[in-house]
């Protein structure tokens, strides 16, 4: 391949490379530019390396943006309900200790020990 | 809570610069399409982040508890257990930290692809030095860290420098024909070489730089033969970084004609201390030295000139560079460029069009140009006058054989007398010229007992119009009668 091509393919490479995007465009502009200039070896190996980048997937960002974003509606949805179940304890104490009881009900042995003191 | 991004693996402390991006490529356009950058990402999670901290900071001032982004099982739960928070909360809890710990996984691991990445370009990219590195650090904190997380590249103070940022040839900007007066009046009086009358701060700051190109019609004062053939003349302006001087080069450019192509004159105007905004024409002792070659060899030309007129056919006055002034058989004078291809256009002494404009001398000598006078012999001089016979005659030979309609008689007619002046200014008595015509038959043309004649070579013309039903033309011209 003539060195030409081998530019244009490294400059191809360059352009979609994730890593050279994440810099800033003096800074990019200036690494493109340098190795540009490299020798064809050089070069070679460059498209070597962002060819096997190339070839790594992006993980599912998207997939785990919309978990994250459920995982805060569900925050949000267990804060609020947490709120009321409060807000309603404080109107009627009686039934939030009933609840609570339900959900953690008092294992036999120690209520049968809490009965045994008290008689 | 407010720890919450502290102690987490945020990565945009270490964003990218939010400096405005260059213009991308498509290239990059197309990149984007299959991969997110961290900034792309970050503007997408920082808004889901800020409403997980907000769920979180409530429900710490609830429970009185410390609530990390990043960490759950452990002491935390228990700390959450303790406090009386219910399993429903504590769950909501767990899983926005475990995806948001996912999510940081993820660009945890592109990161270090990038990191790895980089390192292995490192090595091609020595030449990425610590003067770079300083250059391109700005105030910016995220842009340090930047800087500092791409660090892994090789800084080898002791490297090459940093080759230059190829720059684009320095091609002036083409600047159209420009209508202000200044600058036309200016090149106007730059080609008459008319002192005082070349404004050089207008050039320099109205077209400093540039290529400028002036369109001209006929009749106007700056009209030359040559302009009227492409309508334009290019000049490049450039002024000293002094800004005191200005230099002109200029030429006559365009398609068809090469004949004055690669012609240029150069010259160096000073502003005129006294009067700011005029020039003396040229001011300098170098701009005077070329000045006064350039007079010198205007006036060797003009006196070259002469000489050709009267010097044989075929004799010629180079002006290097493959541009000639030769005399043609016809007796006349023309100018011809380094190309055989190129038509010859006549010479014309300046003053001499009707315009009384700019032509010949102007156009071909500057102050490097050296006349040098070409003596036809007087063989070369029949063979070039020979030479010319043929070609007029490979064309009447062309017409005589088409379709005898409209002028082609008369067109003819007159080739053959230009044959016949050609044959009595160059003493050419007797040839005899054939070629095939436009239906394939031989035709020819004859000089000889002092007449031009043509025809069909093989049958008498009547008898090959009976035959063949093929028109054509025949006949003769004396030469005697012929003028030049």
């Amino acid at each position: 391949m003539a060195l030409a091509d081998l530019q244009q393919e490294l400059k191809g490479l360059l352009a979609v490379s994730p890593t050279f995007r994440e810099m800033r465009p003096e800074v990019r502009q200036q690494m493109i530019a340098t190795l540009m200039e490299s020798s064809e070896q050089e070069i070679r190996d460059s498209i070597a390396i962002l060819r096997e980048e190339a070839a790594v997937p992006q993980p599912d960002f998207d997939g785990m943006l919309a978990d994250l974003k459920e995982a805060e509606r569900d925050l949000s949805r267990a804060v609020l309900q947490d709120q009321e179940r409060v807000a309603s304890a404080e109107e009627n104490p009686e039934a939030l200790l009933e609840e609570l009881d339900e959900k953690n009900p008092a294992p036999e042995e120690g209520k049968k020990k809490k009965f045994l003191g008290l008689f | 809570m407010k720890k919450f991004f502290a102690e987490s693996r945020l990565i945009f402390k270490n964003k990218p610069s939010s400096a405005p991006q260059e213009a991308p490529s498509q290239d990059i356009e197309a990149g984007k399409e299959t991969w997110k950058t961290l900034e792309e990402l970050e503007s997408s999670v920082i808004p889901v982040v800020n409403a997980l901290q907000k769920r979180f900071d409530d429900i710490s001032q609830q429970y009185k508890v410390t609530i990390s982004g990043t960490e759950f099982e452990g002491e935390y739960e228990q700390s959450y257990i303790k406090a009386g928070m219910p399993q429903s909360l504590r769950d909501a809890i767990k899983k926005g930290v475990e995806t948001f710990n996912t999510i940081m996984d993820a660009i945890d691991q592109v990161k270090a692809q990038q990191e790895a990445v980089k390192s292995k370009l490192s090595q091609k990219v020595k030449a990425f030095n610590e003067e770079y590195k300083a250059a391109v650090t700005s105030s910016d904190p995220l842009d340090d860290k930047l800087l500092t997380n791409y660090g892994d590249i090789e800084f080898n103070p002791n490297a090459a420098p940093a080759p230059e940022p190829k720059q684009e040839e320095v091609t002036p900007e083409v600047k159209e024909a420009t209508t202000d007066q200044k600058v036309q009046s200016s090149i106007e009086a730059m080609l008459r070489q008319e002192d005082d009358l070349v404004d050089a701060e207008a050039l320099i700051k109205k077209c400093g730089g540039k290529q400028l190109e002036i369109k001209k019609e006929k009749g106007d004062a700056l009209y030359t033969r040559e302009m009227a053939k492409n309508n334009l003349i290019r000049a490049v302006i450039t002024p000293s970084t002094d800004g005191q001087s200005v230099r002109i080069e200029w030429w006559i450019t365009g398609k068809g004609h090469q004949n004055v192509e690669g012609i240029r004159q150069e010259i160096v105007f000073n502003k005129d201390p006294e009067r700011k905004d005029m020039a003396k024409f040229p001011a300098s002792s170098e701009g005077e030295k070329s000045q006064e070659n350039l007079d010198k060899n205007r006036d060797q030309f003009r006196k070259d000139v002469e000489w050709l007129k009267a010097a044989p056919v075929g004799s010629k006055i180079d002006l290097g560079n493959g541009i000639s002034v030769f005399k043609d058989p016809d007796g006349k004078l023309y100018m011809k460029g380094k190309s055989e291809k190129d038509q010859p256009i006549p010479y014309e002494e300046e003053g001499s069009t009707e315009e009384g404009v700019l032509t010949g001398t102007i156009v071909l000598v500057n102050s490097d140009t050296k006349p040098e006078r070409v003596s036809a012999s007087a063989a070369e001089s029949k063979e070039f006058a020979q030479k010319k016979i043929n070609k007029i005659a490979k064309d009447l030979i062309m017409a005589s054989s088409a379709p005898q309609v409209g002028d082609m008689p008369k067109i003819i007619q007159g080739m053959a007398e230009d044959i016949a002046k050609l044959a009595k200014a160059n003493n050419i008595t007797s040839v005899r010229m054939e070629g095939t015509g436009a239906t394939g038959q031989k035709h020819f043309v004859e000089i000889g007992d002092n007449k031009v004649a043509w025809g069909p070579v093989e049958k008498k013309g009547d008898d090959a119009k009976v035959d063949t039903g093929v028109r054509y033309a025949q006949g003769e011209v004396k030469i005697d009668s012929a003028t030049a």
